[in-house]
């Protein structure tokens, strides 16, 4: 057996199993094969005792043929024999030899026709293989045009959004624009108290100890929160976006919450490091205006629990108004969150007003009363309240000229840089950043497929539109109507569809829940029309000295129009409880059990129009707390 | 060159219509007995008067593919002279096709007549 000694397996090898041991010993195994198989070739050629021509040309056909051992053997037999025949029958070698033709095509016509003798089951495997094989290689083609489309291209942020949305804000008259004074009042106001009283702000009711010390800060800070009131008077926020943190005024947030000087190095050390880009994403824009907002919405709240106690009605008046102003002019802020902080503090000057004419139904005069219910039926628009998405629009343009090449007609593709950019955007979602895909192999690798996975810039688009178009007809609806509509929140049912969420991912992680947005204006918008009617029969019983027996009684200018109920599409219910007055909605089961909120848990799960819960959402007086 | 006169047959036959009949002479020829390679090309070659010569290139792959057909079988044998030889005989199956191939050549053969092709060979060939 030639089988050459460095080939040979060396079951003495001390490193088996190594790779090279592995490859040695297979090596050995198909040379021991080939080899042996030459031998035997050799020796059908000698007993065939063929001259040298026809005995080479048996060899180099036979190892031409590249059949298995066997196949070859058999073909060298057969043609060895068939020389001899001629041999025996006179031929001439060199004619023999001159018949025979081309080895190698001989030998590639044989192995051809020995190849179909194969048994089926092999057959099968060659087909299957092959067909593999071609399938790979094609989709390594496509996987490099792929890769090759994917690394190319590179987006082109053509429209600044960020300016254009400050270009609004700008163009209204600073002496409209009511930020610059919150910010004012806010930089002067007193230091916050400890965190006892903070943790607990502004829900510290007259019996806490704690709230002689909260309203000492209160009463301190009476001159800046005139400074508010009077800002909450004008018609817009005008809150100028920032490239960067407003240093000035988070430094002196952070020592009106007695933060240690190292956090205070912190916030100005922030200042200094972070880059202000040119055309910051829209995603990433500070909105340090909406929090602060709420704080001194939470401090009004406070003052007036302070001037109820102190029986200083006009000041409650004022505190309110200036709420119901605060909420008008965020109802009217470009982004949809800013909206529904909105409809957030609308809500809270509804329960301000509802609180007042619980705790202290004489405190305020009827002019007041008046003037609150004007305010309210106009706050952030007369009517029902319907949230703007043209900046959630604008938040997808931007997002798409992030990720997408330009064709210069809607379309694109995804590039390496926007998938860097679109992870960064999921990231947010997640409280540990993922990694960006440009720093890990198997991110390089998947990008070029998730390219062509991933919908094309104009097809993207287009979902977007569609979707939030029909999602906002459907939301649009009364409630009662979409209840009765199983199928309605398509957007529910695609997000839960695994394909349909890998095409349109960056819709899926930054539609918004658009039907609790429009449903949330629906809502906020029942109860600041309920307490109106609470506000004109507190002065109708001023008047007559009783409760109406039916809001019909309730003269027309007091009460123009009564609200009518988003669960039935009829009118709110009213009725008289052991004398007291009782305003309710039927709640989400649209029956009447009798003006009694839902017993146990939460009172605002009546409100809900997923799940169904026995009672009623009680409007009016403020519901009891569990 | 000198062309060939028009009632002689050519040397060789084309490539593309010995595709057809290659298969159906080796078929008929194995119809009477078994044969081994060397003998048939030899059979062949003087039963057609060199018209169905075949090659070793061209017997061996066309062999086999009758063999993977199932058309035919083959064993080696051993014969008087002591000489091992690989003989070739019909199958059942080869049997069956020889038949109809047969019928459909006699249909070809008759048409192309009918046209005037081949008249002047009209049952010589086999």
């Amino acid at each position: 057996m030639n089988v050459p000694q460095a080939l040979r397996f060396d079951p003495s090898l001390k490193s088996f199993p190594t790779m090279r041991g592995l490859c040695n010993a297979l090596l050995a195994v198909v040379t021991l094969g080939r080899s042996g198989l030459m031998d035997r070739v050799q020796g059908v050629i000698a007993q065939a005792d063929l001259p040298a021509p026809l005995a080479d040309i048996v060899l180099r056909t036979t190892r031409a043929t590249r059949l298995w051992p066997s196949e070859q053997h058999d073909v060298a037999r057969e043609l060895a024999s068939h020389f001899r025949e001629g041999l025996d029958a006179g031929v001439p070698a060199d004619t023999l030899a001159a018949n025979f033709g081309d080895a190698q095509v001989s030998a590639g016509l044989i192995r051809r026709a020995a190849r179909r003798k194969r048994p089926a089951a092999w057959q099968v495997w060659t087909v299957v293989w092959k067909g593999v094989v071609v399938l790979l290689l094609t989709l390594l083609v496509l996987y490099g045009v792929f890769t090759l489309r994917y690394y190319a291209g590179s987006p082109s942020i053509k429209r600044n959004f960020f300016n254009e949305l400050n270009a609004k804000i700008l163009a209204t008259p600073a002496e409209q624009r009511a930020w610059p004074e919150y910010r004012r009042a806010m930089m002067a106001m007193p230091d916050l108290p400890g965190d006892e009283i903070m943790n607990e702000w502004p829900a510290i009711s007259v019996d806490d100890p704690q709230f002689v010390n909260a309203a000492a800060y209160i009463k301190a800070a009476r001159p800046q929160l005139d400074i508010v009131r009077a800002a909450a008077e004008r018609p817009v926020l005008g809150a100028e976006l920032l490239r960067t943190i407003d240093e000035e005024f988070e430094v002196r947030m952070a020592e009106r919450r007695r933060a240690t000087p190292a956090a205070i190095q912190a916030v100005r050390d922030t200042a200094v490091n972070e880059q202000a880009p040119e055309n910051p994403d829209t995603i990433g824009i500070l909105l340090p205006a909406l929090g602060r907002i709420r704080g001194l919405e939470r401090d009004l709240r406070f003052d007036n629990t302070v001037a109820r106690h102190e029986g200083d009605g006009e000041r409650v008046a004022a505190n309110i108004e200036a709420i119901i102003g605060i909420a008008h002019q965020m109802g009217h802020e470009e982004t949809l969150i800013g909206q529904l902080v909105g409809y957030a503090i609308l809500h809270v000057a509804v329960n301000e007003v509802k609180t007042t004419l619980t705790e202290t139904p004489e405190l305020l005069t009827d002019g007041q009363l008046s003037s609150i219910a004007h305010g309210l039926a106009v706050c952030i628009e007369p009517g029902e309240l319907v949230v703007d998405m043209s900046g959630e629009r604008m938040f997808m343009g931007d997002l798409l000229q992030r990720i997408y090449t330009d064709d210069g007609n809607g379309d694109g593709r995804l590039t390496d840089e926007g998938m860097d950019y679109l992870m960064g955007v999921i990231s947010m979602g997640f409280e540990t950043p993922l990694p960006s895909p440009r720093s890990t192999a198997a991110g390089h690798a998947v990008g070029p497929v998730f390219g062509q996975v991933l919908a094309g810039r104009k097809d993207m688009q287009r979902e977007y539109n569609r979707l939030l178009d029909q999602t906002i007809a459907d939301a649009s609806r009364p409630a009662y109507e979409r209840m009765a509509d199983a199928n309605r929140d398509e957007i529910e049912r695609l997000v839960h569809d695994s394909i349909w969420s890998a095409r349109y991912l960056p819709i899926k992680v930054t539609l918004p829940a658009i039907g609790k947005c429009y449903w949330s204006g629906q809502r906020v918008t029942l109860e600041r029309d309920a307490a109106c009617v609470a506000i004109a029969c507190e002065i109708y019983r001023r008047r007559t000295g009783a409760w109406p027996q039916s809001l019909s009684e309730v003269p027309r200018p007091l009460l123009p129009r009564v609200p009518v109920d988003p669960f039935t599409g009829k009118e709110v219910l009213y009725r008289l409880v052991n004398g007291a007055p009782v305003l309710y909605s039927t709640g989400n089961d649209q029956d009447d059990d009798g003006g009694t909120q839902v017993v146990g848990g939460d009172p605002g799960r009546v409100q809900s129009i997923s799940v169904i819960v026995d009672g009623d959402w009680v409007l009016w007086p403020m519901p009891k707390k569990e | 060159m000198k062309p060939a006169p028009a009632s002689t047959p050519p040397a060789r036959i084309e490539t593309e219509l010995l595709r057809g009949a290659g298969p159906l002479a080796v078929l008929k020829l194995l119809e009477r007995r078994q044969m081994y390679g060397y003998e048939l090309v030899e059979s062949l070659a003087q039963r057609t008067q060199g018209v169905l010569a075949l090659g070793q290139s061209t017997l061996y792959p066309l062999l086999y593919n009758l063999e993977a057909k199932e058309l035919i079988e083959a064993t080696w044998e051993t014969s008087d002279s002591g000489r091992e030889r690989k003989y070739y005989r019909l199958t059942t199956k080869g049997k069956k096709r020889l038949a109809e191939d047969e019928k459909q050549w006699s249909a070809l053969v008759g048409a192309m007549q009918s046209i005037g092709i081949g008249a002047s060979f009209a049952g010589g060939a086999a």
